[in-house]
């Protein structure tokens, strides 16, 4: 599954600019879903059809954190401002790919040392810029105009049982989801693969995606932290290599207590390891779905993953695997 | 005067669940111009007009009715009101302005204690809104209450004025977006169109963009273009690249803002299509505010919209300044925008 | 059962947010005498149906209990641990605690703080935070069964005090004992709507329950009860009656003025509070279901809301179901 997982990673396909990713998505499973379709906001959408009449629906979001050109100076450096939470610390020595195939560096400013360091204690977008290696305005412009849009430009490393890339937040699950539908061959339920669009900037795609599906049961798959590092938050327990986490809740949403019984049920009944979860901060598209209409149980499979919204997120790669077989025991036992 | 109309919006008082007012001016405006309207239950008028049956889809146009402002929620003892926001508005606007309160636009002022009595060491502190007082000439709660009572909306009372390129009154934010749906509809009363157009003059934007998705569940558009008001920073205290937008470089096209990357092929669409009619335009160029697309995006299955924007300086204050001519160009690229149609064939 | 009964039984019952299954017992069992149908939606909330005209009015009351959840615990039985809903920390410390465990099992546990001599010198005198505190949970012999999403609420049980009730989770339990009050009432009267009392879920988190309630049941009119800050110097004391919401955004101009004049004519004493945008309880929601949904909010003044020993009068909980009861009926008499 490794080259699969790297396919995607290496995507750059930023909120609002899913075009890439989906093309690539389609292609990897067009020949094995019974009715695939594109909703009106780009999410990706596709039915393996059982027999039970019930319908279960997995989520993985496509879209990754970017920045978007918001000004071109004279003498052709960059301004940025982000899509999705992209800390300006984290931008510090990366490189950016945009869209238009041009490749940036982040600097940042200082005109005395003192003024640095005070930049340096609450850094912001106002006080970076890219490089594109331009000399005018009129090259930048040709190279990356305003409104163009970009990503971390950091490739998958293969560490053997741990794996690393930019953008395992969410690709990772995507991954999942494609490899689930290639291995279910017997589902169910009817089950819907949504590949959700813009979740970086505010859940949109899971708001709308179940509208039309309104599914029995939806499980958003995403990344989790990782606080298994040195000194990393003591209120939170889960760790990679310790299975996919199921989620109690985040800040988002609490999942629905059928949701969470039903995969720690079918989890235990295959020998699939899990751990359960309590998030501090942040949310997934399980609460787009609950949200829906008149309302939808969910929950949330997370992949614990260290380094969360850097250029290099690392995952396990046997956390991944029972991941898939978590979703696919769960697609063939049913709701 | 350049924009009579617009400046009679701007003069109604129509503060977040309270736009009765603005809604029924319009509502005057569009009679015999559209086949049908309404009002729902929050207050959405909401207009239809057919196109020739060729296309069976639906565009919706939107503006917000809604202004930011305040509303009372205590009569003093000693006959002052003290008053909360509605919507964005920082206290810092307030001080020494005249307002209008409740339904008979009753006039009071705000206050604040005098510059020799007040403390040096916290003189550039910015006071907590619920410090703050309107003050109508009571000199004791019994007289107050007869005219008063907690919940009155509370309204900036400042007049429309022309000067030059520019125009300075309340409330740009959001009848100038009013104003240009009604001129993209006179422009429609000799021009025919194959698919029907719904032009939904919505409430409540400013405290959560609470009145367009239940407009636009109505209507059930395949698209939208949104016409909302939008900051210029472009003042001496912020470098360049900080301003957003700026006064008399024209309409403002916006790619993303809060919770939401607008829909790209409706956002190149606006872009060709300005370009093409050498309408000049400039870009949105900071990731801050939301509008109603964001709702739109999140209602029913989704619904795809572009944003334009009349530039305003100051904006959720008492006074507000624009360029008429960007106002103009706003209206210009939405009338074509509406005539060629090409929004709807994403 | 009195009011005073019914009160305390639902402090005492155990809800936290997302498992409000043991406070829908308590909730059928009172109300079922007075409804026709009961059930519960695929999302979590309790509705109890009375048909009557075809005027369809939905009463909304959220049962979830603010309370925490336990999100690490180490080998020696010092857990940590996460709010469900909102919690302010100087509340909890030095309380005694419920773990109900997934084995079915109750166990025992003590929030505890650093020692004072034992701090930092620069901290002493904060109060500390989440991350600073923990539960103890050494003292049950086999503590090694609790484990990540584990539910925790705090052992308090209600009592009476001159008129007057103070338990934990009377937000916004307090109210549903007034739904329940109306379902009661409304036997007095021949000409009566058809009445959802909607029992929600997940308001703490952001309403999602009412949310999902509203879409699916298309009401005419929606009313919110929740409790409000008892503060004289906002006007707003326990004992002079049901609170009444100006709106405002959020609230029905047309219906306010309709039970405004209705309270007035039939002598019902009744306090007023303002509502500048969204009023933070159910009726932001319910408003915006579907097509658009009428809202009012009546509110329960209350004392030391989110603490273990929240205060409400019995006589405002009377007063308010009949308020509503009578306005119900005055609704059909006259419409």
């Amino acid at each position: 599954m490794k080259e699969l997982i790297k396919k995607l990673v290496e995507i750059s396909s930023p909120s609002g600019r899913e075009d890439a990713i989906r093309e690539v998505i389609t292609q990897e499973i067009k020949d094995h879903v019974d009715e695939i379709k594109v909703d009106p906001l780009g999410s990706l959408i596709a039915l393996k059809k059982g027999k039970s009449g019930k319908k279960l629906l997995f989520d993985a979001h496509m879209d990754e954190i970017g920045v978007v050109v918001t000004h071109v100076d004279d003498k052709g450096f960059l301004r940025i401002d982000m899509i999705g939470g992209v800390s300006p610390y984290r931008l510090l020595g990366a490189r950016i790919i945009f869209e238009t195939g041009a490749h940036g560096v982040v600097g940042v400013e200082g005109e005395t040392m003192k003024q640095a360091g005070e930049i340096m204690k609450s850094l912001d977008f106002d006080h970076i810029y890219v490089d594109v290696g331009a000399t005018s305005r009129e090259e930048a412009e040709k190279l990356s105009p305003v409104g163009t849009f970009g990503t971390y430009d950091a490739g998958f490393i293969d560490l053997g049982s741990r794996l690393v890339s930019k953008a395992m937040d969410d690709r990772i699950a995507c991954a999942i989801l494609v490899q689930t539908i290639k291995e279910l061959e017997t589902p169910k339920d009817d089950v819907y693969f949504v590949f959700a669009v813009q979740e970086e900037v505010g859940l949109v795609g899971a708001s709308v995606a179940a509208f039309d599906i309104m599914p029995d049961m939806a499980i958003a798959v995403d990344v989790t932290a990782g606080p298994d590092t040195p000194k990393s938050f003591k209120r939170m327990g889960f760790k990679l290599g310790g299975g996919p986490t199921i989620k109690i809740k985040d800040q988002a949403s609490v999942s629905s207590s059928k949701v969470v019984s039903r995969l720690k049920e079918v989890a235990d009944s295959r020998s699939i390891p899990t751990q359960y979860e309590v998030l501090i901060f942040g949310g997934t598209d399980a609460r787009g779905y609950q949200t829906t209409g008149r309302g939808i149980p969910v929950g949330t499979v997370s992949v614990p993953t260290r380094y969360v919204h850097s250029p290099n997120e690392m995952v396990d790669y046997k956390d991944v695997l029972d991941s898939v077989r978590l979703l696919k025991a769960l697609a063939e036992e049913g709701i | 005067m350049k924009l009579e109309r617009l400046s009679r919006l701007c003069e109604l008082p129509g503060i977040s669940g309270f736009e009765e007012k603005v809604a029924s001016f319009i509502e005057s405006q569009i009679e015999g111009k559209v086949d049908k309207s309404w009002k729902d239950s929050v207050g959405n008028l909401i207009a239809l007009k057919k196109g020739n049956g060729k296309s069976q889809k639906r565009l919706m146009l939107l503006a917000h009715t809604d202004e930011v402002g305040l509303m009372t929620k205590k009569v003093n003892e000693d006959g002052t009101l003290s008053f909360t926001n509605i919507g964005g508005v920082d206290p810092r606007v307030l001080m020494g302005k005249k307002v209008l309160v409740g339904d008979d636009l009753i006039p009071g002022v705000i206050g604040f204690e005098a510059i020799h009595t007040q403390e040096r060491a916290t003189l550039l502190t910015t006071p907590k809104m619920d410090k703050l007082r309107i003050y109508l000439g009571y000199s004791k709660r019994e007289e107050a209450q007869n005219n008063h009572r907690l919940g009155d909306p509370v309204f900036f009372s400042t007049k429309y004025e022309e000067v030059g390129d520019f125009a300075i009154a309340k409330a740009f934010d959001d009848r100038t977006g009013c104003e240009v749906l009604l001129r993209v509809l006179d422009d429609l009363q000799s021009f025919s169109l194959d698919y029907d157009v719904y032009f939904a003059w919505v409430v409540q934007e400013e405290v959560g963009l609470r009145g367009s998705g239940i407009a636009a569940t109505q209507i059930k558009p395949d698209a939208a273009l949104v016409f909302e008001n939008t900051t210029a920073g472009d003042n001496p205290e912020l470098p360049e690249y900080r301003w957003a937008t700026s006064l008399g470089k024209g309409p403002v096209l916006t790619f993303a803002h809060n919770g939401l990357v607008l829909d790209k092929k409706i956002f190149e669409t606006i872009v060709d299509t300005a370009r093409t009619n050498s309408i000049e335009f400039q870009y949105k160029s900071r990731i801050a505010g939301g509008t109603d697309a964001a709702r739109l995006a999140r209602t029913m299955s989704g619904i795809p919209a572009g944003v334009i924007s009349t530039p305003s300086r100051y904006i959720h204050s008492p006074v507000s300044i624009i360029n008429t001519n960007d106002f103009l160009g706003v209206a210009k690229l939405a009338s074509l925008l509406v005539k060629e149609g090409k929004v709807l064939s994403r | 059962m009195s009011v005073n009964q019914l009160l305390m039984d639902l402090s005492n019952s155990f809800g936290p947010v997302g498992y409000e299954d043991e406070v829908h017992g308590v909730i059928r069992e009172a109300i079922e005498p007075y409804v026709d149908d009961i059930y519960t939606d695929v999302i979590g909330n309790l509705i109890a149906v009375k048909r009557g005209s075809n005027r369809r009015i939905g009463l909304f009351t959220h049962i979830d209990e603010v309370s925490l959840v336990i999100s690490n615990i180490d080998d020696r039985g010092f857990a940590r641990f996460e709010m469900l809903g909102g919690v302010d920390p100087k509340i909890l410390i030095s309380q005694r605690v419920k773990i109900r465990c997934r084995d079915g099992k109750e166990r025992r546990g003590v929030i505890g703080m650093l020692a004072p001599h034992l701090q930092k010198q620069s901290s002493r005198g904060d109060v500390p935070s989440f991350d600073e505190l923990f539960i103890d949970t050494s003292m049950n012999p086999d503590f090694e069964k609790i484990d990540i999403g584990d539910l925790v609420v705090v052992d308090f049980e209600a009592f009476e005090m001159n008129g007057k009730i103070s338990g934990k989770s009377l937000d916004d339990r307090a109210c549903a004992a007034i739904s329940i009050e109306v379902a009661k009432e409304m036997a007095k009267y021949v000409n009566c709507p058809t009445l959802y009392f909607v029992f929600t879920t997940r308001e703490e988190v952001g309403a999602m329950g009412a949310k999902a309630a509203a879409e699916e049941l298309a009401l005419e009119l929606g009313v919110a009860m929740d409790v409000t800050h008892h503060s004289k110097e906002d006007n707003i004391e326990l004992g002079k009656g049901p609170v009444l919401t100006v709106g405002g955004p959020n609230i029905h101009k047309e219906y306010f003025r309709k039970i405004e004049d209705y309270a007035k004519d039939h002598g019902h004493s009744f306090q007023y509070d303002y509502g500048p945008g969204h009023t933070g309880t159910d009726a932001d929601v319910v408003q915006l279901a579907g097509s658009g949904t009428p809202t009012l909010l009546l509110s329960l003044p209350q004392m030391f809301m989110h603490t273990p020993v929240e205060v409400v009068q019995v006589s405002d909980v009377v007063n308010s179901a009949r308020l509503l009861s009578g306005f119900f009926s005055f609704l059909e008499e006259v419409e």
